[in-house]
């Protein structure tokens, strides 16, 4: 254990059971002790931003003694992404969701009021319920079996698909979602032991739209992640991880309306109980069924147990237990007022709209439990996508039709306009919708929801433009949220319904047509060695602009995980998106001949006679770059002369030979294959010349291989220069020719290996085939058997295999209404905010004003 | 009867209706983990388990599909085919999960999960430096 770390946890333990210990104290009447409970919140709170700031400091300082800064990071990381480790594990995610608990409750202790001490002792217990997870599995915890006085040279470093921007920022937002959903549950709690039954909703309102606001932004913000690194071609799956952050979100929208509809109506308690209280159980929930391992068989992310899933029974049951538990206690006190509301009010509207609410929740929910549920009477089984797309069509249909209507109502009645704009907007969908209709949208319930959809979009924007107009800015908070609402439900239903898609295998600088789409596959941009590997497919669009898509298939050094990233193209009606499938590198034509050539000499390849006219270098060893050595050529086709010079190049990582195309003859190149500089040698492989191996057999002592008329037969090893104590690997086979222009001869083609350096290939002579030679392969000493192979200039030679890569283009209509409407909706759930906050510092500040 | 009677039939009718349908949604969508045999004795979408048997995969370009085959506890062998990319730790699963129907001989997977070894695993093998450099 880091010692400093681990010290400042404690410390935060302890402060935390002080502060609730004196928070007690204070409620039976020994006022002094609220300023030692705050006192010692502020110390806890220290303890955790310093517990953070020392596993953020072992970070950037690579200390890879600790287990999970040697799990998460690696010293190649760039400064953000050291960052990112803060959260990419588990330990830390509950750390930062730990600090981000202490920084809300900053404010809360300063804004309770009343309620303080009691709610500072349900939010004090429900940290102490994260910290003590945290000092069960601390993240400043030492690497286990290491050597004494070692320390590993590297990390294993974060997750390349883990390193985006995107999946920088979604955490911290994500957490502070989470976070801010025990303010209201505490409230609650608070509110009924102290049976002040109305004011919480004020006082925790701002704290559950921030939930609905940073939680919202955070599930698509990671739905955007998906979408652009992942390559599935979705930004939303359904995985259990997915819909454990989407159940909380849909409670705590559920109970920011309730709290609305009990501020205006006075009713509503029991509900807006049940619903503060429901919204805690869940995140508790969602991270017992994310993080214990429960559903390892059923999701696409990685769950590790962490040997914690008692401690998240444990809390999940004390959260539940405690929160229903008082509710149940209090309930027959609640005042409740039955009340008779026209059906087309504002109060049955929202009513209906926490109902279907509710039930997607309960809908998601079941599915995301499936597992669980269905272990109690077999195996344990989930339920496919299908199951949710299937129930939450209907309901939100029904959400989008109460989100268009709710605008022109009020709490009692419609109002006078209600027809007029109704009307309106509905007509405007209706326009819209034929639009999309004449573009091809089909299917009842799909066009059903794009209206509904639509229509939603349209009320919600005339009134939002009505309040603008009459400079209610604050107020038009929450139908600004709805406009973005309307514009997101259009751009999921039209993206995923009319979605086209198609795979194609691309050859290297080949064409084919997709879906009007002209695609060309390019090769492979990788600048550095280093560099990750991008596809280069230029994208001929219906109109003739052309643009280089570079979708991305590498392979990460550290957990040698095949990473593919696809490319997003953007465009105001849709989006092109080009992922990878497959990608094969093909392989390079054999050399059908090989030159080896001293400096002056030339030899023949096919129609080539070639000189090697000496080396030219660049770069130099000691400086640590990377050295070059060209080989100099003069190369005859007939009539024409060219010189032109093959390249090598000496890297860190090993050689690389780049090949020149031999002039005169299509396909045909030079490569490099090695150079001796002392004797100033070097040996070339000619391509496409033709020739190559023209047979290859593996043959038994005694066996026969027949080429061109004649017979050979594998005679026996020649191991009279073999002495592996002296480093000398040196076998020859001996053949003998029994028929044929050279019968009666003997080949001898050998192997030397044992010296330094790689084995050669001594080749011989076919006898009596003139320019024909044997070359040895695998020799096998167990099973007496020897490969030969017979090279043949004449042989038709390789054409080798070209470099394909294989994509799934889809076209992704209107998928930007999705994004766009994400910044509307968070553009009004922040004026919400700041006017729930406002409200509530008015109304802090009016009760202040006569006792003062 | 009083309005309220109304509201309370329609919304105990709401939430009944409700529930009858997602449940049968649920039943209809539930894939269980099945056996192998079992697998290809029905039509529906099932979810079935086993060893990667090492080498068998393979891309088949005119449909683009991954096809592998995988091994139960029983020996059993079952070829999948699945229409997508290449799971990133493919190779090195242990075992992998396939979600889908069979149809025509193999498991036509719409999901893959693919479990790995712990990446702890092999830390005696990593390079060490020492703590007093």
């Amino acid at each position: 254990m880091f010692l400093p770390g681990a010290l400042a946890l404690w410390v935060a333990f302890l402060s935390l059971v002080a502060s609730t210990v004196f928070y007690v104290r204070s409620l039976r009447g020994h006022t002094a002790s609220r300023a030692w409970a705050r006192q010692a919140y502020g110390l806890a709170t220290v303890g955790v931003v310093i517990a953070a700031g020392v596993l953020l400091y072992l970070i950037f300082t690579h200390d890879f003694r600790i287990h999970y800064v040697y799990s998460y990071s690696d010293l190649s990381l760039p400064r953000h992404y050291l960052f990112a480790t803060m959260w990419a594990g588990q330990e830390g995610s509950f750390l930062l969701w730990l600090m981000w608990g202490m920084l809300v409750g900053l404010p809360l202790i300063r804004y309770a009021r009343h309620y303080e001490d009691r709610t500072l002792i349900v939010y004090n217990l429900a940290q102490i319920s994260i910290l003590l997870i945290l000092l069960r599995q601390s993240p400043f915890r030492f690497l286990s079996d290491l050597p004494a006085g070692q320390v590993p040279f590297d990390g294993q470093g974060l997750n390349p698909l883990l390193q985006n921007p995107w999946m920088t920022i979604h955490p911290p937002i994500m957490f502070l979602g989470y976070a801010a959903t025990a303010v209201p549950f505490s409230f609650a709690i608070a509110a009924l032991w102290g049976r002040r039954y109305d004011e919480w909703t004020k006082a925790s309102m701002p704290w559950a739209l921030v939930t609905v606001v940073t939680l919202g932004c955070a599930i698509l913000l990671g739905g955007y992640w998906a979408y652009v690194t992942l390559g599935w071609g979705g930004y939303w799956g359904w995985d259990p991880v997915e819909n454990s952050s989407l159940v909380p979100w849909l409670a705590s929208a559920a109970l920011v309306h309730g709290m609305v509809l009990q501020r205006a109506r006075g009713r509503f308690r029991k509900l807006n109980f049940s619903l503060a209280i429901l919204a805690y159980v869940l995140v508790v929930y969602a991270t017992f069924l994310t993080r214990s391992g429960v559903l390892a068989d059923f999701s696409v992310h990685s769950f590790v147990d962490l040997g914690i899933t008692g401690w998240l029974v444990a809390n999940l049951a004390a959260a539940l237990a405690a929160g229903f538990g008082v509710l149940l206690w209090r309930w027959r006190e609640i005042p409740a007022q039955p009340g008779d509301e026209p059906l087309l009010s504002r109060t049955v509207l929202f009513v209906l709209a926490i109902a279907a609410l509710l039930g997607t929740a309960a809908m998601v929910l079941l599915g995301t439990s499936a597992p669980l549920i269905t272990r109690v009477f077999t195996k344990p089984s989930q339920v496919n996508a299908a199951f949710y797309n299937r129930v939450t069509l209907p309901i939100g249909i029904l959400l989008a039709t109460l989100l268009g209507v709710v605008p022109y109502l009020h709490w009692k009645g419609a109002t006078q306009e209600f027809r007029r704009r109704l009307l309106l907007a509905g007509g405007l969908a209706a326009l819209a919708g034929s639009i999309a209709v004449l573009a091809g949208a089909r299917g009842v319930l799909y066009v059903a929801f794009l209206l509904v959809a639509l229509f939603a979009f349209f009320s919600n924007g005339l009134k939002t433009v009505e309040e603008v107009r009459h400079r209610r800015f604050r107020a038009a908070g929450g139908y600004l949220a709805h406009v973005g609402l309307g514009l997101m439900l259009a751009g999921i239903v039209v993206s995923s319904a009319y979605d086209r898609s198609e795979k194609v295998v691309l050859n290297l600088n080949q064409s084919k047509q997709v879906m009007g789409y002209t695609l060309t596959f390019m090769g492979v941009d990788k600048p550095t060695p280093t560099a990750r590997e991008a596809m280069l497919v230029q994208v001929q669009e219906g109109d003739g602009k052309t643009y280089i898509a570079r979708p991305r298939m590498f392979r990460s050094e550290k957990s040698n995980q095949l990473v593919a990233n696809p490319d997003v193209r953007v465009h105001l009606t849709h989006d092109v998106y080009v992922s990878p499938i497959e990608f094969d590198p093909g392989r390079p034509p054999e050399a059908g001949a090989t030159l080896d050539l001293g400096k002056g000499e030339s030899g023949t390849a096919g129609p080539f006679s070639i000189a090697f006219d000496g080396f030219e270098m660049s770069g130099s060893h000691s400086a640590g770059e990377q050295i070059t050595i060209g080989a100099r050529l003069t190369v005859r086709h007939g009539a024409d002369v060219e010189e032109v010079s093959p390249t090598i190049k000496s890297t860190p990582s090993g050689f690389t030979a780049a090949p020149v195309p031999l002039p005169g003859s299509p396909g045909a190149a030079a490569q490099i294959a090695s150079v001796d500089a002392a004797s100033h040698r070097v040996r070339l492989s000619i391509s496409g010349v033709g020739g190559g191996v023209a047979k290859r057999a593996v043959l038994h002592k005694g066996e026969q291989l027949v080429y061109r008329g004649s017979t050979l037969a594998f005679d026996d090893f020649d191991l009279s220069d073999f002495d592996p104590q002296a480093g000398k690997i040196n076998i020859g086979v001996v053949l003998k020719v029994l028929d044929g222009a050279g019968k009666g001869r003997e080949a001898e083609p050998s192997f030397h290996g044992g010296g330094p350096g790689a084995p050669q290939y001594e080749d011989a002579e076919f006898p009596g085939l003139p320019g024909v030679t044997l070359r040895v392969g695998k020799l096998d000493p167990n099973e007496k058997t020897a490969e030969l192979q017979v090279i043949d200039p004449q042989a038709p030679g390789d054409p080798g295999e070209p470099m394909h890569f294989s994509v799934d283009v889809t076209i992704k209509p209107m998928i930007g209404l999705l994004w766009s409407g994400l910044v509307v909706l968070l553009a009004g759930g922040i004026l919400s905010v700041v006017r729930r906050g406002e409200e509530f510092s008015t109304a802090v500040a009016s009760q202040t004003a006569p006792s003062a | 009867m009083t309005r309220r009677t109304i509201w309370t039939v329609l919304g105990v009718a709401g939430i009944v209706g409700f529930i009858a349908f997602g449940a049968g949604a649920f039943r209809s969508n539930l894939t269980p983990y099945v056996s192998f045999q079992q697998a290809r004795a029905t039509r529906d979408a099932v979810q079935v388990a086993g060893k990667l048997v090492q080498g068998s995969d393979s891309f088949d370009e005119p449909s683009a599909r991954l096809l592998f085959t995988i091994k139960d506890d029983h020996g059993d062998a079952m070829r999948v085919a699945y229409k997508g990319l290449k799971p990133g730790n493919f190779n090195e699963a242990k075992q992998v999960v396939a979600i889908g129907r069979f149809q025509g001989g193999v498991l036509q997977a719409e999901k893959l999960l693919v479990k790995c070894p712990s990446k702890y695993q092999g830390l005696e093998e990593k390079e060490y430096r020492s703590s007093s450099s």
